[in-house]
């Protein structure tokens, strides 16, 4: 049997980890969570899990400064930005510092599904 | 969406008072459009000839349709037309206002006219057209540096309102009593311009709010209501900060907070009272 896809969800909202799980989980994937910045560093290097869905508006550390210090500990992580601040400027930042994908909240399934399948492309 | 920027245009005239106009809006889904209706809307017949079509159906057993192109009112091209006619929102909301006898046909006719030249809807899209009359019913004092940018905001957060809560919002007026016992939820932007944007509501109305915009059921003021409820302010932003990013100004969004008892921020504070089917919102915006 196939391992199921490790992915790791990083926002401050409960409501999104909640319904990013759901969306997740019926895809087959087994998922982490973390509520802040500093958090989604931590269980990274804990987990190492094959994505990571991150917001960019978080306490404690920004996801922008989170992607960077996730790049550190592995050039290869594959990131998705997942954030209600889609502007221009996040965007190019988030991409320049390897950011595989930025998705606009509200998102939709079709979204996370493309997403997980750039995960697993990427991986194989 | 068009429903609701017909409704608010109605409100700004006084033409019904608020109560008539929610119900109408509630209402409007449940209701069939007739041709009447329909061909006034199109130009095709007058008011006084819908209502000579009713009266000759009193006494001839014969369709709405039959008869006009009996009497020469109505060419079958047009009949093909107005059978043809796609469900229209706007309509809907007239055509309740006409069956609850809000509004004769007559005057229907005479406002779906100012409304169709006033707003020159062919011209202008939703959404400048919401912030138009936003701005005829608000009149923010124009020495505000940041008017145009509460206009913009305003409406937005109507739209926003239409698509995450799925209500029909409206303006009420600019309001000056806010009560600091209620629900706050806020969050600041800044960068190029400093907007704080927040929005304050009693406890049922704020778990209604965080119900709908979640999608799950939620009975008390938990995590997961209070987090929603500054979901649908955050996501919100969010959709403004885009607008703004593609106007050249760039702001950055700060964590929002959702608290019991208002602390509000910035020089100057415009509150607007917004009502919906489930309650009043009272949103208040702040410069630097």
């Amino acid at each position: 049997m196939q391992k199921p896809l490790k992915i790791l969800i990083s926002d401050d909202s409960l409501l999104l980890r909640k319904k990013l799980r759901e969306e997740l989980e019926k895809l087959g994937c087994q998922v982490f969570e973390a509520k802040d910045g500093q958090e989604v560093i931590e269980a990274y290097s804990r987990f190492r899990p094959d994505g990571v869905f991150m917001d960019i508006v978080m306490p404690k550390a920004n996801g922008i400064d989170a992607l960077k210090k996730i790049k550190e500990i592995d050039p290869e992580a594959r990131v998705i930005m997942l954030s209600s601040t889609g502007t221009a400027v996040n965007l190019l930042e988030a991409l320049k510092l390897g950011a595989i994908d930025f998705i606009q909240k509200p998102y939709n399934s079709s979204q996370i599904v493309k997403a997980v399948n750039d995960i697993i492309r990427k991986e194989s | 969406m068009f429903s609701q920027f017909f409704a608010q245009y109605i409100l700004n005239k006084g033409l019904l008072a608020p109560s008539q106009v929610q119900e109408a809006l509630e209402n409007r889904r449940a209701v069939q459009v007739k041709l009447g209706v329909l061909a006034i809307n199109q130009g095709f017949l007058t008011a006084e000839q819908v209502e000579e079509i009713h009266r000759l159906q009193q006494r001839i057993d014969k369709r709405f349709g039959e008869i006009a192109l009996d009497e020469g009112y109505l060419s079958e091209e047009q009949l093909i037309i107005l059978l043809d006619t796609q469900e229209n929102d706007h309509l809907n909301f007239g055509q309740t206002l006409v069956d609850k006898g809000y509004m004769t046909l007559g005057q229907l006719e005479n406002v779906l006219e100012e409304y169709k030249t006033e707003g020159s809807l062919d011209k202008q899209s939703d959404a400048s057209y919401l912030k138009e009359q936003i701005r005829a019913q608000l009149k923010i004092p124009k020495n505000d540096e940041n008017v145009e940018l509460y206009y913009d905001y305003i409406s937005l957060f109507l739209r926003a309102m239409v698509r995450f809560l799925d209500t029909s919002p409206l303006l009420a007026a600019i309001t000056y009593e806010l009560d600091s016992n209620q629900w706050f939820v806020s969050q600041s932007m800044t960068g190029d311009i400093t907007l704080h944007s927040s929005f304050t509501a009693e406890e049922s109305v704020l778990l209604e709010i965080a119900c709908r915009y979640s999608g799950e059921k939620i009975c008390e003021m938990d995590e997961l209501a209070i987090d929603s409820a500054g979901e649908f302010l955050n996501v919100t932003n969010g959709l403004f900060c885009i607008n703004l990013s593609n106007m050249g100004l760039d702001l950055d969004l700060h964590p929002q907070r959702v608290t019991r008892g208002a602390a509000f921020r910035g020089k100057s504070n415009y509150a607007v009272a917004i009502d919906t089917d489930f309650g009043r919102i009272n949103l208040v915006m702040a410069g630097a």
